[in-house]
């Protein structure tokens, strides 16, 4: 069991890892292509070095992400070795097309980036950005559709597999359709890129709290205009998908479902309940708040709910994910409420940028944020336990139990440990090496 | 032949010029980086990212093309890849850093950490391929590997350093280093008879297969001529014949190898399925040809001249 659980760990542990750097290369193109359009439409100075600085970053960020997601390539197909070997007979296609997502990513990045100033018309360097935008986009959504091959699999005849082990009936293609593949990359994408952007919110408010230079002041504050419009329209997306894709989780994995609302019992009016402490395999001390559950699962006060109890035990998720989805959705109220408060500022003429308190609410907003991306996965993992493919392979049966891993565990916890830290410090190195202000007058 | 294999094998022998071209950037910028500081960003910055797409890519078209090789893959070189995978991690972020930090002592610093870090991820990669090739190290039955039989073999160490001594033959005539075609010559020869020699020792079935079929050696032979005359004459085309050469020559190398693998196993058998080899053909056609395209944009781009400010 000792090997399962440290396969399961450094597996965790590098997404974890990787999932925000992910994010943000999903985000960020968007970003730095809207600020150089705005830069070019309004031959404004500040939305161009916006985008100059942000593509820096993005290229650092990317070629760290980049190296993440090689290591979790490799950990897929090392640390899960009979997992790869069914997915690449099945539903392989979207990892496939990701890597050519990835090659439009990483060229026209680069060419994004060393063609600065090489082309008369400044808008033909603008469209360089756009494949790198539709690159990642795709990237997000391929590898999500893996994904979503986990949690409702298709593709293949699976009672044949699960009676002989033998991949009968292959439809390669099956892959793009499975039931919960659309809600699923929807709901990914929108908060993957509600994460990133509040990430430099809560940087571009930071810098802002730092400053007195009106220059720099105008600077971040356009900044932050544009972040936290684009910002605020992810937020509404990520909520909305998010209600979606719960009630989807009725009928395509009931158990992840009820082990998400704490419902030991299937049960009509079922009430929406906040916080709680699982004991044992039940859930108490919670806040119930009257038929609000059935409601958003079925769109009927008297709906039906699965319940734990419906399924045998040893097929149940932990009940810690209830506690999970709390904080998430918890913490994404918060963000939302931030967000009002703003527009609430706005409404009453007062500006919000010399509101210390509000540019500190945005860096909380900013750290919430990637809570609620973290904790988000965490939850939608440990939901599907014991299964890594649902109701088709458990975790103990795809795991690789040489204990040759164990070893190895270490450097590469050890490169995260280094690598993320190393590269923040170069991240505030280069832009030492390249002050704001002289860029602006440039 | 298996049209999966050979669009495999071609994805692999581009992907292996790649890494042995960055090998040789590697060798250089470890021993000289300060002389051929220029030449070396102007060949490695647009380009290192493409070449770790490339390793992704060729992973995940390996994984599509050989899915029952997987869990035995998976299993017994879990410690070279993950170890390869670790060094090919650093090898990104050390270069990523000498690109944005600006000419200075950091940026030297970082550049030799990258080769380094290059020329440790290539050491574990070869070890993978000598040991898919020949079998050696591994234990195909009882599902297990050693890794130090593996990583230290002789047949392991000869084709390291005929990799080595080809990428040092690249890296002199693309960059120009002490004068063309003086040590560059020599070292290619010195490199095909280390492999040579690596093949006849240790791996039978694959130098079997060269005997067999030895006008392919030929051919290799005979387009390695040409490009030696043409660096003679400094003809332009001369570098963009000897990648050619390279890719060829590996390619050469599986038709002679094909369909064997870890020295006396078929290859053919772990196959994909018929219902997957379609739209993968097809996929790969086409995103092939439009990764070339875009290539060929970033080619045209990095030539244009920079004159307008905004």
């Amino acid at each position: 069991m000792l090997v399962v659980d440290f396969d399961r760990f450094l597996m965790g542990f590098s997404l974890g890892v990787h999932i925000p750097l992910a994010s943000i290369g999903i985000a960020l193109p968007l970003i730095v292509m809207l600020a150089e359009y705005l830069g070019i439409r309004y031959a404004d100075r500040n939305f161009m070095v916006l985008a100059k600085r942000l593509s820096l970053a993005l290229v650092v960020l990317f070629a760290i992400g980049t190296a993440s997601g090689m290591l979790i390539a490799l950990n897929i197909l090392l640390l899960w070795p009979k997992f790869m070997q069914l997915v690449a007979q099945v539903a392989i296609l979207p990892f496939y097309l990701e890597t050519f997502a990835f090659f439009m990513e990483t060229i026209f990045l680069s060419i994004y980036i060393y063609s600065w100033g090489k082309f008369k018309n400044p808008y033909v360097h603008l469209i360089s950005v756009i494949p790198v935008v539709v690159g990642g986009f795709l990237s997000g959504a391929l590898i999500t559709m893996i994904n979503a091959f986990m949690n409702t699999p298709v593709g293949f005849d699976i009672q044949a597999y699960i009676s002989s082990g033998a991949v009968t009936n292959i439809q390669p293609l099956a892959v793009f359709t499975s039931p919960s593949a659309l809600i699923e990359l929807a709901h990914v994408l929108t908060t993957s890129c509600f994460a990133a952007i509040f990430i430099f919110i809560a940087y571009m408010a930071y810098r802002l709290l730092r400053t007195q230079d009106e220059q720099k002041r105008n600077y971040y504050i356009k900044g932050l205009n544009l972040l936290i419009v684009v910002g605020a329209v992810f937020t509404v997306l990520a909520l909305v998908t998010g209600i979606v894709s719960i009630a989807t989780l009725v009928n395509l994995q009931p158990e992840k479902y009820a082990a998400i609302e704490g419902n030991l019992y299937p049960q009509t009016f079922a009430p929406e309940r906040i916080g709680g402490i699982p004991v044992g395999n039940t859930l108490q001390y919670f806040i119930p708040i009257p038929e609000l559950q059935s409601i958003l699962a079925t769109g009927s006060p008297s709906g039906m709910v699965p319940g734990l109890s419906s399924y045998p035990v040893d097929t149940w998720p932990p009940l810690i994910v209830h506690l999970m989805f709390d904080i998430m959705v918890g913490s994404g109220f918060l963000v939302a409420g931030i967000l009002a408060l703003f527009v609430l500022l706005i409404l009453l003429k007062r500006n919000p940028y010399v509101n210390r308190l509000m540019l500190w609410l945005m860096i909380i907003a900013g750290a919430l944020a990637v809570l609620i991306l973290e904790i988000g996965w965490v939850m939608a993992e440990l939901g599907r336990q014991p299964w890594i493919i649902y109701n088709v392979m458990r975790v103990s049966d795809a795991a690789n139990y040489s204990t040759s891993v164990i070893p190895i565990t270490g450097l590469i916890l050890l490169f995260y440990v280094i690598a993320i830290p190393l590269t923040i410090v170069l991240l505030r190195r280069i832009f030492r090496n390249r002050p704001l202000e002289e860029e602006l007058k440039a | 032949m298996n049209p999966l294999y050979i669009a495999n094998y071609l994805i692999f022998s581009i992907f292996f010029t790649l890494l042995i071209m960055e090998i040789g950037a590697a060798l250089l910028a470890l021993l000289s980086y300060s002389n051929y500081r220029e030449k070396l960003r102007r060949y490695l910055l647009p380009i290192w990212e493409v070449n770790g797409t490339f390793a992704a890519f060729y992973l995940v078209n390996f994984e599509a093309t050989y899915p029952t090789l997987l869990g035995l893959a998976g299993t017994i070189y879990v410690l070279p890849l993950l170890l390869a995978g670790a060094a090919f991690i650093l090898r990104s972020v050390f270069l990523v850093y000498a690109e944005v930090i600006g000419a200075g002592e950091s940026e030297q610093k970082y550049m030799r950490l990258y080769a380094v870090c290059t020329l440790v991820m290539s050491f574990f990669a070869i070890s993978v391929l000598g040991s898919g090739l020949s079998g050696i190290g591994i234990n195909v039955a009882a599902n297990s590997a050693e890794l130090l039989p593996l990583i230290l073999s002789p047949f392991n160490l000869l084709l390291f350093l005929g990799m080595v001594l080809i990428a040092a033959f690249l890296s002199i005539n693309y960059f120009e280093v002490g004068g063309r075609m003086k040590y560059g010559t020599p070292a290619v020869f010195a490199a095909i008879a280390t492999i040579l020699l690596g093949i006849s020792q240790y791996a039978p079935s694959l130098f079997a297969g060269i005997i067999a079929n030895i006008y392919l050696l030929a051919i290799s032979l005979a387009i390695l001529a040409v490009t030696l005359v043409l660096q003679l004459r400094k003809n332009r085309y001369a570098n963009h014949l000897s990648i050619l050469w390279l890719i060829m020559s590996i390619n050469l190398l599986g038709i002679a190898n094909y369909p064997s693998i870890f020295g006396s196993q078929s290859m053919l058998q772990y196959v994909a399925s018929s219902a997957g080899a379609l739209p993968l053909l097809v996929i790969t056609t086409v995103g092939g040809a439009a990764v070339a395209l875009s290539l060929a944009v970033l080619i045209y781009v990095s030539y244009i001249r920079k004159d307008v400010a905004y």
